[in-house]
């Protein structure tokens, strides 16, 4: 058998490595930036994303009619459900529409325009996942064109799923909530108790063996219970104030006991989703 | 293989890759229920798969490095838009596939063979470039969770598309 290492070919893959590991190391680095991707990746990214569209169309609609038909199976169950909720629901919606109101005279009144809270939303459909398990992230079918913008939130259902990492023409990269990224921004969030105070903290994790969202840095965790909601608390970045995160589970001690990170359920199903809505909020970020 | 057949396999392996690369992403998303039931994490690899399979059929084609090169390099910016792993990893299979044809034969338990080996390879390579940049968690996560059943995964797949993947590399080099 031939040596597969000759000397020249070793100093090829050496430098190879090198040229490698110096890529990766740019890339990451540049990834934050704002004007990042150049215009050429911006192209191939998008041209990607059409060919993926339209090689997917037919695998899409099997999926659709399949989830369909399982929908259809659980429909009356539901019914049933939603019949319940729905008595209660006319006079929330009635009580919101008013209170709405009068937030808006009242922000007239002290000549506020808006509020951390206020926000728009763009709706988008996922087109494709990124396979390499390392990166937890999903490529979404609106871009620069529809406004979308590198940090916005993305929400899928009732809850957070995850943030805009990189926005090409036609469509844009959504890293999600779980991901293991420690170079990733965090989250600022805030607890809300009982007694009605908030604890603002941040999201420090995912832990996939509990599959929950993992707070930390609260000032300290008295009067957490199980049950608290948990929402975005619109402290830096590009996150408006009130997105759903989900629910506190359980307060654990970290592993030297010195302090306690909270545990909660995410809202949003993080590996089960098809449409997801951007949020872009109205008060202008850094 | 007549030149016809050569000319064929000019717009024929740059298609065939680019469409397991896609497909990779679209089966990740259909599936995701199942694929990425945490801490479970599999990673389909159709992509690297064709690139095994066209590589141990012919050999010889040269210029499959530069394909594997480029079509690398937009699965890096359309997955991850970080460039490197699959830009250097996919010429790197290209070499080595290339090199192991000169001692074993054309046999489905070969070519599965390496196959598994250059799945575990790469499986390893990435894990080892992404915990260098700080993306990822334990090893030994990785090894139950991640590559154990990322290696059984892609084996069936391997397995119940072995003979169709044939057929059509035979077709294309007729």
């Amino acid at each position: 058998m031939s040596k597969f290492f000759s000397n020249k070919k070793l100093i090829i893959l050496l430098i190879t490595i090198v040229a490698m590991i110096g890529l990766i190391a740019i890339s990451i680095n540049v990834k934050d930036r704002r004007d990042t991707p150049p215009l050429v990746q911006q192209i191939g990214n998008d041209a990607a994303g059409v060919a993926s569209s339209i090689i997917s169309a037919p695998i899409n609609s099997l999926h659709t009619g399949l989830t369909a038909m399982v929908n259809l199976v659980n429909t009356y169950q539901d019914n049933e459900q939603l019949k319940q909720q729905l008595d209660t629901l006319d006079q929330v919606k009635e009580t919101n529409a008013t209170l709405k109101r009068e937030n808006q005279s009242l922000k007239k009144q002290l000549h506020l325009n808006a509020t951390l809270t206020d926000y728009k939303q763009i709706d988008a459909a996922v087109i494709t996942r990124s396979p390499a398990t390392w990166q937890n992230q999903v490529v979404i079918n609106k871009g620069q064109v529809n406004g979308v913008v590198k940090n916005m939130p993305v929400m899928a259902g009732s809850g957070l799923l995850g943030r805009v990492v990189e926005v090409n023409k036609t469509n844009s990269k959504v890293e999600l909530i779980s991901t293991s990224n420690k170079a990733t921004n965090s989250f600022a969030i805030e607890v809300r108790l009982s007694n009605g105070k908030y604890l603002d903290g941040i999201v420090s994790g995912y832990d996939a063996n509990k599959k929950q969202l993992i707070i930390s840095q609260l000032d300290n965790t008295d009067g957490v219970k199980a049950g608290d909601e948990v929402t975005t608390s619109g402290l830096g970045g590009l996150t408006p104030r009130g997105l759903f995160v989900g629910k506190v589970s359980a307060i654990r001690k970290d592993d030297y006991g010195l302090t306690n990170s909270v545990y909660v359920k995410p809202a949003a199903d993080i590996n089960d989703f098809t449409v997801v809505t951007v949020i872009d909020r109205t008060v202008e970020g850094e | 293989m007549t030149v016809l057949a050569k000319q064929r396999l000019k717009w024929f392996v740059p298609t065939f890759w680019v469409v397991a690369f896609l497909l990779d992403g679209i089966i990740s998303y259909t599936f995701q229920g199942f694929l990425f039931q945490y801490p479970v994490m599999i990673s389909t690899q159709l992509f690297l798969m064709a690139i095994v399979r066209t590589v141990y059929r012919f050999p010889a084609a040269r210029w499959l490095l530069w394909v594997a090169l480029i079509i690398g390099l937009f699965y890096d910016s359309f997955y991850s838009g970080i460039i490197g792993y699959y830009t250097f990893l996919m010429p790197a299979v290209v070499i080595f596939v290339r090199w192991i044809t000169n001692y074993l034969p054309d046999s489905p338990l070969f070519q599965g063979t390496v196959y598994l080996l250059v799945l575990f390879g790469v499986e390893f390579c990435l894990f080892l470039l992404n915990s260098f940049f700080g993306n990822t968690g334990d090893f030994s996560i990785f090894i139950t969770y991640d590559l154990g059943p990322t290696i059984a995964v892609n084996t069936l797949l391997f397995a119940a598309l072995y003979y169709p993947l044939t057929l059509l590399l035979n077709k294309v080099s007729d």
